[in-house]
């Protein structure tokens, strides 16, 4: 289980800022893969994803209870 | 400089007289002058930065004035930047305000961003922040973006010192996103996250405090929420930094060209493949600029760069040379415009 906080545009396309996953995931890019299953609408190669508030890339691993962020670019000024 | 205009801050011990020293030698390029801009250069006008610019090429609107409170509704249709170097010359005459009518592009980034110490990034679209990184990346200056959606801000200090780029945390530059126009922000937070950049600019310029620097700051203006992410350091980059930026800036000839081997190099011509089309040098493929983030070298080859008139080629490189710091990339000097003449 990951506790999932979504961000920007990201929080509306998911309909909640935030979440729980209860599958089981390896690492960051397994996470990747199931969010694009879930939302396919959401381009989640350009989201940034912080793992326990670390900017993480795809091989870092996941353990039980991380809290995960989801930062998508954001444009506004 | 009139000290008594300053007395307040310069009282402060961790600031005092050398800070605004600092702030009185220093030259900052604010990107941009809507909701984010606004905030931004009225106090660093107000807390005498010695030298400021400000670029953008929009005139004010009525739909803007809700956020971008130093324009006034019988500015409307008046250049932003004509308008907000007349005000702020009166609330601080002691500086010096340049206005650029312009957007920030590829062809006159490099001559604006290089006369300055920072850039505060106020832009509203995607294409000019990634013009801004990668042009503040290839001449080593740092900047501080900020960003909106809804009620949501972000804030950060990127390549400073070598630290992480924009680029780094957002590699996909191909990504579509809304702005202020589209999705709606309520007039203070632009504001509230502005007043973050300009605090940022000044603990940068002044080395005081602890900048956002590999920190990304979110801020819900709804839920008062602060989430601060680490972006973490780049510190295996920046010893090299001189090494990196040599391989970076070096360029070649026409004539170089023809006397250098060429078995082990991958010769790109970074121009639109429009333009490719009408005319190229036949040993060059084309690798528009646009897609460059997503060329992958062969670590044994060395790059060589083409484009019109070596503006592009410097961003590719800059590009290349922040996702392969090891590979030798040369731009060819002056383009092909050099070949017509």
């Amino acid at each position: 289980m990951v506790v999932i906080k979504a961000f920007g545009q990201v929080k509306e396309q998911v309909g909640m800022g935030e979440f729980r996953i209860e599958e089981e995931m390896q690492n960051v890019k397994s996470l990747r893969t199931y969010l694009s299953d879930k939302y396919p609408a959401i381009s989640w190669s350009s989201v940034a994803i912080a793992v326990n508030k670390q900017y993480a890339q795809d091989q870092d691993p996941l353990h039980q209870g991380d809290e995960i962020a989801l930062i998508p670019p954001v444009s506004g000024g | 400089m009139n000290t008594e205009r300053y007395q307040r801050q310069i009282v402060l011990p961790d600031f005092g007289a050398e800070g605004q020293r600092k702030l009185d030698t220093s030259k900052v390029l604010i990107v941009g002058s809507g909701g984010l801009g606004v905030p931004v250069m009225q106090y660093l006008v107000g807390m005498g930065v010695g030298t400021i610019t400000v670029m953008d090429a929009d005139e004010v609107s009525l739909s803007n004035l809700h956020r971008q409170v130093v324009y006034t509704t019988n500015d409307i249709g008046r250049k932003k930047v004509e308008v907000a170097k007349e005000r702020l010359g009166l609330l601080n005459p002691e500086i010096s305000i340049i206005a650029i009518s312009e957007m920030l592009t590829s062809e006159n980034a490099e001559s604006t961003i290089g006369e300055c110490n920072i850039v505060v990034d106020c832009t509203d679209n995607i294409e000019s922040r990634y013009i801004l990184n990668d042009t503040c990346v290839m001449l080593d200056k740092p900047f501080v973006y900020g960003a909106l959606y809804r009620h949501e801000g972000h804030v950060s200090v990127f390549n400073h010192q070598g630290s992480v780029s924009y680029r780094d945390v957002y590699p996909d530059d191909s990504v579509n996103v809304q702005n202020c126009n589209e999705v709606g922000v309520l007039g203070v937070l632009p504001g509230i996250i502005g007043c973050y950049q300009a605090m940022e600019v000044v603990k940068i310029l002044t080395d005081f405090g602890d900048p956002l620097v590999g920190k990304l700051m979110v801020v819900n203006a709804m839920t008062s929420e602060h989430h601060t992410f680490f972006l973490g350091s780049k510190k295996e980059k920046v010893e090299p930094t001189n090494h990196v930026e040599n391989k970076k800036f070096q360029t070649m000839s026409w004539e170089k060209l023809e006397n250098t081997d060429l078995t082990k190099s991958h010769l790109i011509d970074v121009r639109s493949a429009q333009v490719f089309d009408e005319s190229h040098d036949s040993r060059f493929e084309n690798i528009p600029l646009q897609m460059i983030a997503g060329f992958e070298p062969n670590p044994n080859y060395e790059v060589v760069l083409v484009c019109d008139r070596g503006i592009a080629t410097k961003q590719a490189a800059a590009i290349l040379s922040s996702s392969f710091p090891d590979i030798q990339v040369y731009q060819i000097e002056g383009g092909y415009q050099v070949l017509a003449q």
